[in-house]
């Protein structure tokens, strides 16, 4: 699993890629940090940002941002008074339909 | 299916995805109150046509997919949303021949502008999307469905949910630069992510 602050002090080849070949990567570089690739793929995309500080600045980024809305916008969960409506609500259809 | 079977798949696979539900449609709404009639209308509908649901699916998928549908098909007709982009055409040119046409331009945070970002800049933030790109992050990000369920919830190609998803976060992350921008962070040359 990566760490999202991790990855560049692992890094020992200091970049020298053209950005062109960065911004191509960019979709595929969200994929991997989404865990939406295959590990044939992963592999790529590893030795890919050991190798290009641009690269693997783009996967920080983006578990940076998945880290900060899934810590402020998790589960704000319903009240009781909700839980209990429904099921008072469900219920009611079940005794009355067939 | 009879009604005690279908109590049965409530009580196993539907009633535990109460609380995400409704995070979800509070994210949505904005209102403890609209979110409360989406949840609502979502378990009411559940019960409803329970013969399109496929057991041994993706129960969550599947009552998120009500859920979205009834805030984007009837609930926020009578919102008050301020402005919505349709972005479906945008999206197809993303995805279709087009696709090179797409001039990204990319934003970039740094870890001490994230740090003093706090809850309510996020939240704000979040809100500020359009509604498309709300969605998605949510889907993504707090309920961390895959791309394949997503397209599914969504009713879009794979090809879009990635492409929307990638935009979606360029434009938070300049939602949140912006804010903090405003509360007087100021950008280094260190400490780049």
């Amino acid at each position: 699993m990566l760490k999202p602050w991790g990855i560049r002090k692992a890094m020992k080849t200091p970049c020298k890629c053209g950005t062109a070949e960065c911004e191509n990567l960019r979709e595929l570089l969200m994929q991997y940090a989404d865990g939406q690739l295959d590990e044939a793929a992963c592999e790529r995309i590893r030795v890919r940002i050991e190798a290009c500080e641009a690269c693997c600045e783009e996967v920080e980024n983006v578990l940076q941002l998945k880290n900060i809305v899934k810590n402020y916008c998790g589960c704000q969960g319903a009240r009781p008074a909700l839980h209990d409506k429904i099921r008072n609500l469900v219920g009611g259809l079940s005794s009355q339909e067939p | 299916m009879t009604n005690k079977e279908r109590e049965r798949l409530f009580e196993r696979e539907f009633y535990p995805q109460l609380d995400a539900l409704h995070n979800f449609a509070m994210r949505l709404s904005g209102q403890e109150n609209d979110a409360d009639d989406l949840v609502q209308d979502t378990f009411l509908k559940a019960w409803r046509f329970i013969e399109s649901y496929q057991r041994g699916t993706n129960a969550k998928a599947w009552l998120f997919r009500i859920l979205r549908n009834s805030f984007i098909n009837e609930f926020r007709k009578k919102s008050r949303e301020p402005h919505t982009t349709d972005y479906s055409d945008l999206d197809d040119r993303y995805t279709g021949s087009d696709e090179d046409h797409y001039v990204y331009t990319p934003v970039d945070l740094r870890v001490e502008v994230f740090k003093n970002l706090l809850g309510d800049e996020v939240t704000r933030a979040l809100q500020a999307l359009d509604v498309n790109f709300r969605l998605i992050i949510l889907l993504s990000d707090v309920e961390e469905f895959t791309y394949e369920e997503i397209s599914k919830i969504l009713d879009i190609p794979i090809g879009t949910v990635r492409s929307r998803l990638h935009r979606a976060r360029n434009e938070l992350k300049s939602l949140l630069a912006n804010y903090a921008k405003t509360l007087g962070y100021q950008e280094s040359d260190e400490n780049t992510l």
